[in-house]
């Protein structure tokens, strides 16, 4: 920890008679590390009297002048001043490397776009070829000179954006060579905010029970946050079936809602407030409907049930109610989902293939592609942020494949699985697994599949009970149960957060509103759709903000 | 009462419920077909699946006592026969855990 080396704590060691017991505080801070960043923080506010001040009286400067004048001249311009003033400061080789090709492009950038193309030359010949990192970037560079409009191919190969100012490409040449130098001569810009935000960051990832979209960062009492953040109170039930309903999903914009159910009917209702008003139903065939599911856009809905066909509404048109039936496969469709890239949907069935479903052929009819042929019957269905199927087979494993059918992974499981689901995010995969424990487990599907959770608590076996991840960061598992609760566990600890009683009969499907980490929405046997909040919404109704 | 959950066997010699052609088991994991139950010819399976078990009582069969549970199909909610779960004679201890399916609750899984 070099603290009188780089010449900024002034008057060295004698520092000033009344300060210095030693330069360590209690806490472990050092005393010249403190009094720095809050001289930055001072100057950043726009206290510079008071900073001055502070300097005088501790004897401590932000940096050496040296590196405050460094600043200065990048902000001008002063390239070569700059270049010596580095090389003064005696880093390594490769760190000197790196921080004067930072400054060097920066020149060589800044001239093309002048149109001066005879110094560009010279600088990229002269100055850049020295320390070019590697010989792609240097052709990267000359390539500039030889278009017409600099600023599309420089957008086009990721050099900083053309469209920003000078002013803000000159503030990331200092972030570079700041990153160069070593941390004790120069300050990472905005040290003290920076340092603040991370310690709240951590309390609030801390607390368990953290679901709120407030950015707000407060600094004088820690961040609390308790069971009033989860969505476990009933806002409202409704009854829009006549008998059992199997399933909800929210749309992505999180305004509607669609439940299926043993009636053969899809119910979508709309999220008005704290209510759910009902916008239609829908009834493709007397065939009992197990899921649906909206397109990326929400434009479409798209039903399966036990027959051999897919239902698909484009609630776009005039005529929303009339359902295009398609019937390709020979057996009980049992998985649908949307591709999150376009309005295309992949299916699989009882008859062992995965097929998938392009624009055209919702629209001209056209046959859906075959996408794999499985040794097994399929029984579910989900889709992941890239556009990966993930499909649980009968032989109690998971298969994920690419658009184009090849295996990617296969996750094998000791028991059957009763359902997968993606969580709205794309990052996670969760699978109900039939047997005791009766778990719900979490594969990450950033981390190659690996399992990031297993919870259990609930009950299911029997029934196809569905789950489902949601909240701020994806940080809530839940899940329906076949006692009628709805369980909610933390993904990172595993740990139960809330168990309350929902449903009379099994609970089967729940999902979590991908807008609002606050509202949650479960459906059952006992026909009813109900909507959940937060106490903490409430209250705040209640004390008249809404 | 939700989607009932339903599994299914791979192979060519399927057996699965007379009522609702719900797999149940294979003809590989027959054990011995010279059973009776109560309605006839019955057979002892390796496994089952797709069925649940009732509560356990106490039974005197042909063979002795034994503790054991009816098995249902998932399903239709018929009773397709019953499962050991403990012989008091240790001559029958092979039966514990294993499954008798009846004859008459079961068929042929497209015929073969």
């Amino acid at each position: 920890m070099g603290r009188g080396e780089s010449g900024f704590g002034e008057n060295e060691n004698g520092s000033n008679g009344e300060s210095s017991n030693s330069d360590i505080l209690p806490s472990g801070i050092s005393r010249t590390e403190y009094v720095r960043i809050m001289l930055q923080a001072l100057h950043d506010l726009g206290y510079s009297r008071s900073g001055q001040m502070l300097a005088d009286e501790s004897g401590i400067q932000a940096e050496a002048t040296q590196i405050a004048e460094l600043r200065t001249m990048i902000h001008d311009g002063n390239w070569d001043k700059v270049i010596k003033v580095i090389e003064k400061q005696g880093i390594t080789e490769v760190e000197l490397q790196s921080a004067l090709f930072s400054v060097r492009k920066q020149q060589y950038l800044e001239l093309v776009e002048a149109g001066n193309v005879g110094s560009a030359l010279k600088c990229l010949r002269g100055s850049i070829a020295k320390y070019a990192v590697t010989s792609s970037d240097l052709h990267d560079l000359s390539a500039i000179l030889l278009y017409k409009v600099p600023r599309d191919l420089m957008a086009h190969l990721g050099l900083p954006d053309s469209c920003s100012s000078v002013t803000e490409r000159r503030r990331v040449v200092v972030q570079e060579v700041q990153g160069c130098l070593p941390a004790s001569s120069m300050l990472p810009e905005r040290r003290l905010e920076t340092l603040l935000c991370q310690a709240v960051e951590a309390q609030k990832q801390r607390s368990m029970y953290f679901n709120s979209l407030d950015r707000s960062i407060p600094l004088i009492e820690d961040y609390r946050s308790g069971p009033d953040q989860l969505p476990t109170c009933r806002l409202h039930a409704v009854q829009s079936h006549t008998d059992e309903a199997w399933f909800v999903t929210w749309s992505h914009d999180g305004s509607k809602v669609a439940t299926t159910s043993r009636d053969c009917s899809v119910a979508i209702h709309n999220l008005e407030g704290k209510r759910l008003v009902q916008d239609c139903i829908l009834r493709p065939r007397d065939a009992a409907i197990s899921q649906c599911a909206w397109s990326a856009s929400d434009r479409y809905i798209a039903a399966i049930g036990s027959s051999h066909e897919v239902a698909l509404w484009d609630l776009a048109a005039p005529d929303r109610q009339r359902a295009k039936l398609m019937e390709y496969h020979g057996d009980t469709v049992t998985g649908i989902k949307w591709l999150r890239s376009s309005d295309e949907f992949v299916t699989c069935a009882l008859d062992k293939r995965v097929l998938r479903w392009s624009d055209r052929c919702i629209s001209d009819g056209l046959a859906p592609e075959e996408i794999w042929q499985s040794g097994c019957r399929l029984h579910d269905l989900a889709v992941t942020s890239d556009d990966s199927i993930a499909v649980a087979t009968t032989e109690k494993e998971i298969v994920v494949l690419s658009l184009a059918g090849i295996i990617r992974h296969r996750i094998k499981h000791e028991d059957s699985i009763t359902s997968i689901h993606v969580s709205m995010s794309g990052r996670f995969l969760l699978a109900n697994i039939a047997a005791k424990p009766y778990a719900v487990v979490v594969y990450d599907a950033k981390d190659g599949f690996s399992v990031a959770q297993r919870v259990s608590g609930h009950k299911q076996g029997r029934f196809v009970i569905r789950s489902d991840i949601g909240g701020v960061n994806d940080n809530f598992i839940v899940a329906g149960s076949e006692d009628g609760h709805v369980h909610v566990w933390h993904r990172m600890t595993g740990k139960m957060l809330a168990c309350v009683d929902g449903h009379a009969g099994s609970v089967n499907s729940v999902s979590w509103n991908p807008r609002r980490p606050d509202v949650l929405a479960s459906v059952g046997d006992d026909c009813k759709l109900i909507l959940w909040g937060s106490a903490r919404a409430l209250a705040q109704t209640l004390m008249g903000d809404v | 009462m939700g989607i009932i959950f339903q599994s299914y066997l791979s192979g060519d010699r399927i057996y699965c419920c007379s009522s609702c052609r719900a797999h149940l088991t294979r003809h590989e994991d027959i054990i011995s077909k010279t059973f009776n139950g109560r309605h006839g010819r019955a057979y002892l399976f390796n496994n089952v699946i797709n069925v649940s078990t009732g509560p356990a009582e106490e039974r005197n069969l042909m063979t002795g006592l034994h503790r054991v549970c009816d098995i249902m199909c998932n399903v239709c909610q018929t009773v397709v026969g019953w499962k050991y779960e403990f012989a008091h004679d240790p001559c029958q201890k092979y039966k514990e855990g294993k499954f008798i399916v009846e004859k008459m609750r079961m068929t042929k899984y497209c015929g073969w």
